[in-house]
């Protein structure tokens, strides 16, 4: 027994033995034999300021809108003030632009507190020069928008702690986090991926001084323009009402892009969607003729149109022309709801458009199977089952314009390389849809471009007279529903315009929405038409003049 | 030796304090001091104050087990077991949760950690049974392997991985001190060093693979694990003889089944860790592929300690542990504050007064007269061994990260209170049971 006690105990001690050991080679190991080179390891760690730059954000011509720039905070390193002679805080105040008495009461606090932010790099190079015993430079980059208001809501900005927040900045984060593969990351501090956006700096600045010039007008609530492509789903310009600077993130208010995130009902441009369902489904005929007494009843509830007219027989370009909603109601009452449903749904409305921004709405399509008959024949003329954002309508009106195939609207155009060409265009898999047949879109096209037409000869139309171009367009003046659902505010409109141009072979689609203005009536001809009318000169000359020059000088330089 | 179960062999009287056991109790003095130093250093003192406040009442605690009987601890045995349970499973059903983790009783004005009690209850437990009960055969294995199983499962649970384990630790000390051989507790641990064996080297067999919730899982074997498989059969057929019994050749062949089996679905049970998991467990291996996720930890716990060099900074100067690089300086990491203000020869130091602690319990195991008493000591020799070689392990990166505290160094007050108590009941033991004075 005894024995066998001490074999336990040699076991019992040689594990223990075998453990310290372990330790003690590993400690060595550590302690003297590595710790010359953890030391300098860990002296990395304490040096290097982790400053990481964020990419470029630029237009599609080159012109900058975000940047990160590098300032400096200023930390008291001075031990005892009064050892520190005058002439020294005299000619520091003197390149920090400050007061002797300032410095004193700083350099007098205590050691490694912050005393100055936001330094600038000249500033700080003389500071190297014989003031580092009183304060030291650290690093810090910030976030800068030069154009100030100017596309905030599409760009975003970033916050505190380096993130971004809403727009492009939120949306591409990591992209633009990412290190740039392309340049050699030898400069100080390693820089993010440079991206470049569809929009055009300068119509957008226009369009945004239009707008704001209308809203502030009309003393509308909020507003919205959106220029796209139907071609490509490119947005050209994106304004909203009101703006936000982000350089200022932190004092504003209006910050949401409420034309992706709120929907409202879009009145009669959706009579397009409507005209082209009934046109898809057969269910009327591009000859059809509607009789328009100027009221419809429908259970128990009677639609009226927005001006008194005479009993008449309307056709499909009289129904766009007069925006008789007594006809509209009529095609779509034509229509079994849930083939009018069906349609409208392969419009996108109703779902997201994928835009690459966050926060955006799905708008509000009601089932069909919860449709009333009233539901379907206001839902003509967009006041009933139906709820959009202003990007959602811009789409699927861009899909008429596009010979019926919808495009995925994108704000990206690629990445930059450090010469500011473009590497990568466009994100990849842009979703193209044919959503109706190509012929109906054409004849659908060929009504608005006629109805505006005739509007703008006969001065009925402010909208759509813009000089050597024909457009194609719809005014919408809808009732604003009551926020408490039961109903509509009297007086209250969202008044809209939206037409494209070229009418045959359409480059830009514009979409002008002003929410709730208190003059001209809250007509969406008298208060929209005038912006879109503006916005339609500049958009015509910046992108089907300029952009087209440039190409076609570019291909020119390919060919020799 | 002889049995003296029912009266400890020599009668103390209160006069004769002075005979304390100082080789036990000088280190100790020495390293809860230090801790003190360490605890300063890390955090601003705030983790300084309230350890000092705990140290007080531990030590009148573990001083008042001095005038306890080391029978009656004995006697009590079933009840400590019984409330250690309870307390356990009152902690699954109404502790509070910190860091992903419920393992904390909020008293109100206190929180206990039952899982730290936990541990000197069970040594209590273990080596009253082993003491009754002597390990002569597998069935003998079977009924304390049970009895520790319970109380490892709950604090499984809690997730407490550190704290399960050493639970295995602890039975596997006490049970081989019980009389259990070395072929017992290698067939008890051989499915684990199935596991660990099939996980490293490099594959040399591959059986295909599977696909289980959508993951592609290779069944591969090791050249480690062929070996051990070799060495088990060798080392089993030397000790068992087998060609004696039938019997013996199917529970021979029906274990290396077993163990090959274990082996063998090792990839599957791997992949049906979380990833995280898998990552603390083996991010040890190579910290740098994770340098500022999984292998932080790791990383500036090597910096520190490497940074300290031969003679370290010197207190309140550890540059790593006054920035606060290293995480959880206070608990898992108090090591790496040592190392970095102290320097080798601080670490050395501590790990000498560890060593001189751990030499002293065995001596004490070895010489009692009293078998309960020298369990008892091999028990707390178990748990603080395993403690320090798993955390100080942990800190210069040769063991994976379990969050175990490192004994009488650490902050953590019901730690402490555990841990002066084992220091007393040692004491104790030392003092009652060894037949001849010690100076």
């Amino acid at each position: 027994m005894k024995l066998a006690y001490n074999q336990r105990l040699f076991i019992l001690q040689f594990v223990f033995l075998l453990i310290f050991i372990l330790i003690w080679v590993q400690l060595f190991n550590l302690q003297i034999l590595k710790s010359q080179g953890l030391i300098t390891e860990a002296k990395k760690q304490f040096y290097q300021p982790q400053i990481k730059l964020r990419g470029d954000i630029r237009d599609r011509n080159g012109e900058l809108l975000a940047l990160d720039i590098i300032t400096y905070d200023l930390y008291n390193n001075a031990d005892k003030i009064e050892k520190i002679s005058k002439e020294k805080i005299i000619s520091l105040a003197k390149i920090l632009n400050t007061s002797t008495e300032e410095i004193i009461k700083n350099l007098s606090q205590k050691k490694n507190v912050k005393i100055f932010s936001g330094i600038s790099d000249s500033q700080v190079s003389k500071i190297k020069n014989g003031y580092l015993s009183l304060i030291y430079p650290y690093p810090k980059s910030i976030r800068a928008y030069p154009h100030k208001r100017m596309a905030a809501h599409v760009i975003g900005y970033v916050n505190n702690d380096g993130k971004g927040q809403h727009g492009v900045e939120f949306y591409y984060n990591s992209l633009i986090t990412k290190l740039a593969e392309y340049i050699n990351q030898t400069q100080l501090y390693p820089k993010g991926t440079d991206i470049a956006l569809t929009i055009d700096s300068a119509l957008q600045e226009y369009a945004e001084e239009e707008l704001k010039n209308a809203a502030e007008k009309s003393r509308a609530t909020r507003g919205s323009i959106i220029v796209l492509s139907p071609k490509t789903g490119e947005i050209y310009a994106w304004s909203v009402y009101p703006g936000f600077n982000p350089n200022t993130f932190y004092n504003e208010k209006s910050i949401k892009n409420w034309s992706i995130t709120d929907i409202y009902e879009p009145g009669s441009t959706f009579k397009i969607i409507t005209v082209s369902s009934a046109l898809e489904n057969m269910t009327i005929e591009k000859t059809s003729t509607f009789y328009d007494p100027g009221f419809l009843k429908v259970e128990k509830r009677i639609i009226k149109n927005h001006n008194k007219t005479k009993p008449q027989y309307i056709n499909l370009l009289e129904l766009f022309k007069q925006s008789s909603n007594v006809a509209a109601a009529q095609v779509a009452l034509s229509m079994k709801p849930e083939d009018f449903y069906n349609s409208i749904k392969r419009f996108m409305i109703g779902s997201k458009t994928n835009i690459d921004l966050p926060g955006e709405s799905q708008g509000l399509l009601l089932n069909y199977k919860k449709w009333r008959l009233i539901d379907s024949a206001t839902t003509a003329f967009g006041q009933g089952a139906v709820s959009v954002t202003p990007l959602q309508l811009a789409c699927a009106v861009s899909s008429i314009a596009n010979h019926g195939v919808w495009v995925q609207p994108h704000i990206l155009k690629g990445i930059w390389d450090p010469n500011y060409n473009l590497i990568s265009e466009t994100p990849s898999n842009i979703i193209h849809e044919q959503v109706i047949s190509p012929e109906i879109a054409d004849y659908v096209s060929g009504l608005l471009k006629q109805s505006v037409k005739e509007n703008v000869k006969a001065m009925a139309y402010i909208a759509g007279n813009v000089p050597g171009y024909e457009i194609a367009g719809k005014t919408g003046t809808a009732q604003k529903i009551r926020s408490d659902g039961k109903g509509y505010y009297a007086g209250h409109t969202v008044a809209s315009f939206i037409g494209y141009l070229p009418a045959d072979d359409p480059e830009i689609l514009i979409l002008v929405v002003i929410d709730d203005p208190k003059t001209s009536g809250g007509w969406g001809n008298t208060v929209c038409g005038p912006v879109f009318n503006n916005v339609g000169k500049v958009a015509a000359k910046r992108i089907l003049k300029v952009h087209n020059k440039k190409e076609n000088g570019r291909q020119k330089l390919k060919k020799p | 030796m002889q049995l003296t179960d029912e009266r400890d062999f020599v009668v103390r009287r209160w006069s004769n304090l002075y005979e304390l056991d100082w080789f036990i109790l000088a280190p100790v003095f020495f390293l809860v001091t230090f801790g003190l130093f360490l605890l300063k250093s890390a955090e601003g003192g705030a983790y300084f104050t309230r350890q000092l406040l705990f140290l007080l009442p531990a030590f009148l605690l573990g001083f008042s087990t001095l005038f306890i009987r080391i029978h009656f601890w004995k006697s009590v045995s079933l009840w400590v077991y019984l409330i250690n349970i309870f307390l356990l499973l009152a902690v699954l059903v109404m502790g509070s949760s910190a860091l992903g983790a419920q393992r904390w009783i909020n008293l109100g004005f206190v929180k206990i950690q039952p899982s730290e009690i936990s541990k000197i209850a069970i040594i209590i437990t273990l080596a009253a049974w082993f003491s009754k009960h002597q390990v002569k055969n597998y069935f003998d294995i079977l009924i304390s392997g049970l009895i520790t199983f319970i109380p490892f499962i709950l604090i499984f649970k809690q997730p407490d991985l550190g704290t399960s384990l050493t639970f295995v630790a602890i039975y596997l000390g006490m049970a081989f001190w019980a009389g259990a051989k070395i072929t017992h507790l290698l067939v008890v641990v051989s499915p684990v060093l199935s596991l660990i064996f099939n996980a490293i080297g490099s594959i040399v067999f591959s059986f295909g693979t599977v696909q289980i919730n959508n993951k592609i899982i290779e069944i591969t074997i090791t050249q480690y694990f062929i070996l051990f498989l070799v060495f088990l059969l060798v080392w089993l057929v030397i000790n068992y003889k087998p060609w004696k019994s039938p019997w013996t050749v199917l529970l021979l062949f029906l274990l290396m089944i077993f163990n090959f089996s274990i082996g063998f679905i090792r990839p599957i049970l791997w992949s049906l860790l979380q990833p995280y998991q898998q990552c603390r467990l083996t991010i040890f291996l190579n910290p740098e592929s994770d340098p500022l996720g999984a292998g932080y930890h790791i990383i500036q716990s090597l910096l520190a300690i490497g940074n300290g060099g031969f003679f370290g900074y010197g207190w309140q100067h550890g540059r790593l542990t006054k920035g606060h690089y290293v995480p959880a300086q206070h608990t898992d990491f108090v090591f790496s504050i040592c190392g970095e203000e102290f320097g080798f020869i601080g670490s050395v130091l501590v790990l000498c007064m560890f060593a001189i602690i751990l030499c002293r319990a065995l001596y004490i195991a070895k010489n009692s007269n009293h078998q309960f008493a020298s369990l008892l000591s091999v028990g707390i020799f178990s748990y603080f061994a395993f403690h320090i070689f798993i955390n100080i392990g942990m800190s210069i990166g040769i063991m994976p990260i379990t969050g175990v505290p490192l004994i009488l160094l650490s902050y953590g007050g019901t730690a402490l209170f555990v841990n002066l108590f084992s220091v007393f009941i040692l004491l104790s033991v030392s003092w009652r049971t060894l037949p001849r004075k010690i100076f």
